[in-house]
This record gives structure tokens, sequence and C-alpha cells, in this order.
């Protein structure tokens, strides 16, 4: 595993980078099966500790998105 | 919890789902139950899945963002998404809900960078970031792996978990955790670094 490729896909789904950065890795993990995998590897390892308390969510919400299914 | 029995009608699915913050409890069997129907186009067992799942999901945007506007926008985009991937995820292993979620905070965080600036919260998002940011324990804990991150992540040195968890729930980039912290960007992206090795070194073992 390299592992700057590594640290990049970490930064990439903790949400460090900036704008700029951000979307340069989403682009190169379209063409990049290896950084794809490791971000893969990252929002699997992350995806248990996103945590929010609920919020009522207004109900136009719904509607826009029934709107367009 | 009962909160998607199939016998039970949409008006009180929406109400338990959006009442009293505390009632609403994500259930990732039933999610795992209503999957397949979504991905054949079920709109019935679509509004299930968002009445069970939109109100954390909101809390996670609200988190990132702080504006009650974008972090609907942004449930919208997620939704969306969601029916269009129902497909793919159907076939693949893995919790329902952790999907969703980071498919929320992966719209949350290009959102962010592309149209937020960190300003001043205003007054009337205020309560709804208070909401999100209390009572957040309710999620899964463990990995598909059996391992606890959440465990990982507490053992994690004070120094990197203040900006691992700035980071991953409050959506800070480098440059914002350099501000906060007074520090040289290089710093924080070593502990950001620093952070990332040590939660994955504790995942693996």
């Amino acid at each position: 595993m390299n592992e700057e490729l590594d640290f990049v896909a970490g930064e990439y789904v903790l949400g460090t980078l900036s704008g700029e950065e951000r979307a340069r890795v989403a682009s190169e993990a379209a063409i990049d099966s290896a950084l794809m995998a490791a971000i893969d590897a990252w929002q699997r390892r992350l995806a248990p500790l996103i945590s929010a308390g609920p919020v009522e969510v207004p109900t136009r919400v719904w509607a826009r998105i029934e709107a367009e299914l | 919890m009962a909160l998607l029995s199939p016998d039970e009608n949409g008006d009180r699915g929406r109400r338990t789902a959006t009442k009293g913050a505390e009632a609403v409890v994500v259930e990732e069997t039933e999610l795992a139950a209503l999957l397949p129907a979504v991905a054949r186009g079920d709109k019935v067992a679509f509004k299930r899945l968002y009445d069970a799942t939109a109100p954390k999901l909101f809390g996670i945007a609200l988190r990132l963002l702080r504006k009650r506007d974008h972090a609907e926008d942004t449930l919208q985009e997620a939704f969306l998404s969601v029916g269009t991937d129902s497909l793919k995820k159907n076939s693949a292993k893995g919790a329902v809900f952790a999907w969703i979620a980071m498919i929320v905070r992966n719209k949350a965080l290009d959102r962010a960078r592309r149209v937020v600036r960190r300003a001043e919260v205003q007054s009337e998002d205020a309560a709804a970031i208070q909401l999100a940011v209390a009572g957040c324990d309710a999620l899964t804990r463990i990995d598909e792996d059996g391992h606890d991150v959440r465990r990982c992540y507490s053992l994690l040195p004070d120094s990197v978990r203040d900006i691992i968890g700035l980071a991953f729930f409050e959506g800070f980039t480098h440059e914002e955790l350099a501000e906060r912290f007074r520090a040289p960007l290089g710093t924080i992206k070593g502990r950001v670094r620093k952070g990332l090795a040590l939660l994955k070194e504790c995942l693996s073992r």
C-alpha cells in the first residue's frame, strides 16, 4: 500500500482537504482504482463513527425529493 | 421497535420518525429489509427509509454545514442518489445506515467547500445545530469486522483526538484547524496523519 496515497484517502474521508484538494482527489479517484479502494476502505473504517442527534426535517424536503423521483 | 412494520401506515410512520428526537431509533435490520424494495423502485419503501433515517441524517448535515437551508439541500441530493444507487448497494455487504450517512457526509463536505463560509451561525440555525450535537450516541457502534472505531477514537491522544473530532464531526479543514489551534499548518497536517495512522492501526488489531 502506497502510504502517501492512503493518507490522502484518509484526509479526503475525514474531510480536512480544501475545496480544490478535495475536487482533485475526487477526480483522480475516478481513474485511479487504488485511490478509490483506499477511499472506500477509509469510509468503511470511519462510517461507524458518524454521529449526530436527530433534528426534525421540514416536510418540504420530502416534497422536493418526491417531485424528482 | 416496530418503526417500519409492514402493517404500519405511512402517516403513523412519518409521525414516529420526526416527532420527539429521542424516540427515533434507526433499526439496521429493518433498513436492510427495505432496501430490496427501494432498489425495485418501490416508493412506499423509499418513503419509509426516508422517515426512519432523515432526522439523524439532517443532524449530520447540520453539524457539518451549520446552515439549515444547505443541510436541507444536501439531504435532498443524498436521497436522490440513494434512490439511484440502492440497486448496487443491495448486492454489497455493509450497514445500510452507515452507507447512507457516508453519502450525506460526502455531499455535505462537497457543499461546505463549494459554497458555505464558516461565518457566524445564524440564530435561526443555532437551535437545530444544538440538537444535532446533543445526543449523538444512538448509532451503531461496531463496524463490520467487529472492531469498535469509537473505542479506537477515544484512545487517541488528546491533542490528536480534538483535531480528528473537529474535522470529522464539524467539517474543519486543515486551514480552519490551524486557525482554531493557532498552530502552523504543517503541525496540524502532521497531527491529522498521526490520528489516521493510529486509528488504522487500532482497527487492524
